[in-house]
């Protein structure tokens, strides 16, 4: 019998990051089903095609960092498990077509490789990168192919004679119905909010996924959003700058359509927001490790997301948010303030951001509504 | 899994429902001469001498104290031998052959009840400095310096928590030892002059609450009650266990008595009342045997100085023999692993516990903040770790993580999710820090 020397502890925790990851793959399976239901081979090919080309990408960069002899020691169910993540949330904030119809077969694999290696094999791999993978894929195809995207609602409902329908945020006009299921046009993943839900609930119970941000990021959201819409409903206008009426918001369901939590509702349910604090805010690699620079990391994410949609040139900007937050998540590790106690600076700090941002949403609003 | 660890799960239910055994002593008794807190250690007998239970031979020199060496059988003094200690290194033993007549040194008497209320404070810190009493719940600190204290004592806090896992010696010694307990505490409640003492356990130990339910009844007055504190671990921290008891919070590096409250483990204080009682030297503890790779977990009561392998032995001997074992003294967080089962029980040694070992892979870290949350002084184990892989380590980066707070209790490598061994890290960084 041989004993073994080790250092304390000698036992572990049950979980593992192989549980971890497989909690996450579990967790995107509704809205990977839903997208397929939805947007049928176009979905399929998306997804499973930055799969492959990222899982691609980590085994060659394992080889060639770690070469023949190495490799085996380095890789481990992890390395494909981590790039499937990636790659399937990669797919699904891609729109399902684009104009012309092949090139959807090149964006995809151009858009992968350089989220894969600009966002997280330059760094060092798994765990070393600064900015999620599939954020950087994003902004880096919508940036070179932006204008070939097309955005189109496919599923069964009311929404089905807008061919080529602008998104909510682009102008369109939709039902919260039709948001929650997504009967609306969108990337393919994050139209169905219902399954976002149903994997957010998965990932919270599991605890895959940090609540600190998710909450702090909505709560943010939720709260400048409140902000805004209150100024827009008094000043009867529909976006900043636009001239058309706050009341025709809600579309042809119409619910109480003048009303300001309507509106959150509608800000909230479109666009990529609930996707992006389910799926890709969450990500603990790219964000601090304390619970006090989780909570700023969300705030700081959900105000640049509000000034972009507010004030950007984009009508959407949750995946540049999202860089956004992973550049100053290093920052607020900082070792001479990072701590993971609740004291008054922190909390003066998380305070002092919302204050500032909703000062500058009520003025920035008022002179552009009220001229 | 992001979130912070504080239920171990402790393998304590059928283990803490057996009673303790009364191991047979064995031919050949081992006593070491110094130990983790003294260095030095003079020897006052000579091979072929006859030595007596109790008999002072030997003194083991610290930095601020001197503490007797004692005897724990009666027999011949036949050499020295090298054996593990429980720290981890190899020692210096004194062998005993033990002649199994069992006589008593003449220091060894009886004080009556008389006797011991005409004590006061001072002659009991003699009593414990002569008797070598320490803390017997593995920290070795001696018991004497404890009682010199100035300060006002308002509380004394009994630590029975025992929240590391596997581990119920303190918890068969509160069940069949009460009596020597209540006693004990009673001395020492004399000794500060103070009205108020608390025995913690922790809430889900059912049978120590109601059997204390039912006999702090007869002492009604006493000032000795029960406090059930929670379960998680590391609960018997002497810090947590103070803030849940009395909801004073000290901060690190300050000492309890400052703020009237002293604590002392169950099993010391039944070495105290020992001491007082009989004028005895610890000569016999409780230890549990324990873990998985062991066929019948027990507990004993074992002359200190008896090798561990006889134990093992009266256990059964080792389960799953082909596979990779862990030997561990003390307890399966902090406790200290040994690289050969040829250790000897010493005073502190509360329990022998023997694990598979798991080859766990190590991935890279996913900063998931499992160890941040569990962390009970609050701070970053990651970020120290990150701080100790940057050649050449910046020693200021490292200070001002705060990793001279740790107190080692092991949760950062427990929960993480990576399997990393972080506390290693942190252990480096509180070398560096404190250079």
């Amino acid at each position: 019998m041989i004993i073994n020397k080790e250092t304390s502890p000698h036992i572990r925790r049950k979980d593992t990051l192989m549980m971890m990851f497989i909690d996450v793959i579990i967790a995107l399976m509704p809205v990977i089903i839903m997208s397929i239901v939805t947007f049928h081979w176009a979905a399929v090919r998306n997804i499973y095609l930055s799969i492959a080309v990222m899982i691609a990408c980590e085994l060659l960069y394992l080889l060639i960092r770690y070469k023949k002899e190495g490799f085996k020691e380095h890789f481990s169910a992890t390395s494909i498990l981590g790039p499937c993540i990636s790659g399937a949330i990669y797919g699904l904030i891609t729109p399902a077509y684009s104009n012309p119809e092949w090139l959807m077969w090149f964006i995809i694999p151009i858009g992968a490789i350089f989220g894969m290696v600009i966002g997280k094999l330059v760094f060092g791999g798994t765990g070393q990168n600064i900015f999620n993978p599939a954020a950087t894929g994003m902004v880096f195809t919508k940036l070179c192919f932006g204008n070939k995207f097309v955005y189109k609602a496919n599923w069964f409902s009311q929404a089905m004679d807008v061919t080529t329908g602008a998104t909510q945020l682009d102008g369109g006009s939709y039902s919260l119905f039709d948001l929650m299921i997504g009967s609306v046009p969108g990337t393919i993943g994050e139209v169905c909010k219902i399954a976002i839900l149903i994997g957010m609930i998965y990932l919270l119970v599991r605890r895959a996924g940090d609540f600190h941000v998710i909450v702090s990021y909505l709560g943010t959201f939720i709260f400048l959003y409140f902000i805004a819409g209150f100024i827009l409903k008094a000043g009867n206008v529909m976006a900043p700058g636009s001239t058309k009426p706050f009341s025709i918001l809600v579309g042809k369901n119409g619910l109480s359509s003048t009303s300001v939590s309507a509106y959150v509702a509608q800000q909230l349910l479109s666009g990529g927001v609930l996707f992006a604090a389910t799926y890709m805010v969450t990500d603990p690699v790219t964000m601090p490790v304390n619970r006090p620079g989780r909570i700023l990391y969300g705030i700081i994410i959900g105000v640049s997301n509000v000034f972009i949609r507010l004030f950007g040139a984009l009508p959407e900007g949750t995946v540049f948010s999202i860089l956004i937050g992973n550049m100053v998540a290093p920052a607020l590790d900082y070792y001479k303030w990072a701590t993971n106690k609740y004291s008054w600076k922190n909390i003066l700090a998380m305070a002092s951001i919302i204050v500032v941002a909703a000062l500058i949403i009520v003025w920035a609003l008022c002179v552009r509504v009220f001229k | 899994m992001i979130s912070k660890s504080t239920h171990i799960q402790d393998a304590k239910k059928l283990l803490g429902r057996l009673p303790t055994i009364y191991a047979p002593v064995p031919e050949y008794l081992f006593i070491a001469t110094d130990n983790a807190r003294c260095a030095k250690a003079d020897i006052f007998v000579k091979e072929g001498d006859h030595v007596d239970i109790g008999q002072v031979i030997g003194m083991r020199h610290a930095a601020f104290f001197d503490q007797p060496i004692h005897a724990t059988c009666s027999g011949t003094f036949e050499g020295y031998e090298n054996h593990y200690h429980r720290s981890g290194k190899m020692v210096k033993f004194m062998k005993l052959h033990n002649d199994f007549k069992e006589t008593k040194c003449e220091t060894i008497r009886e004080r009556t009840q008389e006797e011991i209320d005409k004590l006061t404070k001072d002659d009991i810190t003699e009593i414990l400095m002569q008797n070598a009493s320490v803390g017997l719940g593995g920290s070795s600190f001696p018991t004497h310096v404890k009682f010199q204290t100035k300060e006002k004592i308002n509380t004394i806090l009994l630590n029975g928590i025992e929240c590391e896992p596997y581990i119920t010696a303190d918890h068969r010694l509160m069940l069949e030892e009460s009596q020597k307990l209540i006693e004990g505490i009673k001395i020492i409640m004399k000794a500060f002059d103070c009205h108020d003492a608390r025995i913690c356990v922790k809430s889900k130990y059912h049978d120590i609450r109601e059997v204390y339910g039912e006999l702090l009844k007869r002492y009604e007055g006493s000032g000795i009650t029960i406090c059930p504190v929670k379960n998680y671990y590391p609960q018997g921290w002497e810090i947590a266990m103070i803030k849940e008891a009395l909801g004073v919070k000290i901060p690190s590096g300050q000492l309890p008595a400052k703020y009237g409250i002293i604590d002392f483990n169950v099993s010391t204080v039944v070495g105290i009342y020992q001491s007082v009682k009989y004028n005895m030297p610890v000569i016999e503890r409780n230890v549990s045997v324990t873990g998985d790779g062991i066929k019948y977990p027990s507990n004993f009561t074992v002359r200190v100085g008896t090798p561990i392998k006889g134990l093992i032995d009266i256990c059964g001997g080792y389960k799953n023999e082909d596979r990779e074992k862990v030997f561990i003294l003390g307890g399966p967080m902090m406790g200290a692993s040994l690289p050969s089962d040829d250790c000897i029980i010493t005073k502190t040694v509360t329990s022998v516990i023997v694990l598979n070992r798991e080859n766990y892979h190590e991935e890279p870290c996913i900063r998931c903040g499992s160890c941040v949350y569990s962390c009970p002084v609050g701070i970053s184990p990651v970020l120290i770790m990150n701080a100790m892989k940057v050649i050449p380590v910046d020693r200021e980066r490292v200070k001002a993580l705060e990793p001279l707070k740790c107190v080692e209790c092991g949760l950062c490598t427990y929960s993480c999710t990576s399997k990393i061994r972080v506390t290693d890290y942190v252990r480096r960084a509180k070398t560096i820090a404190k250079l």
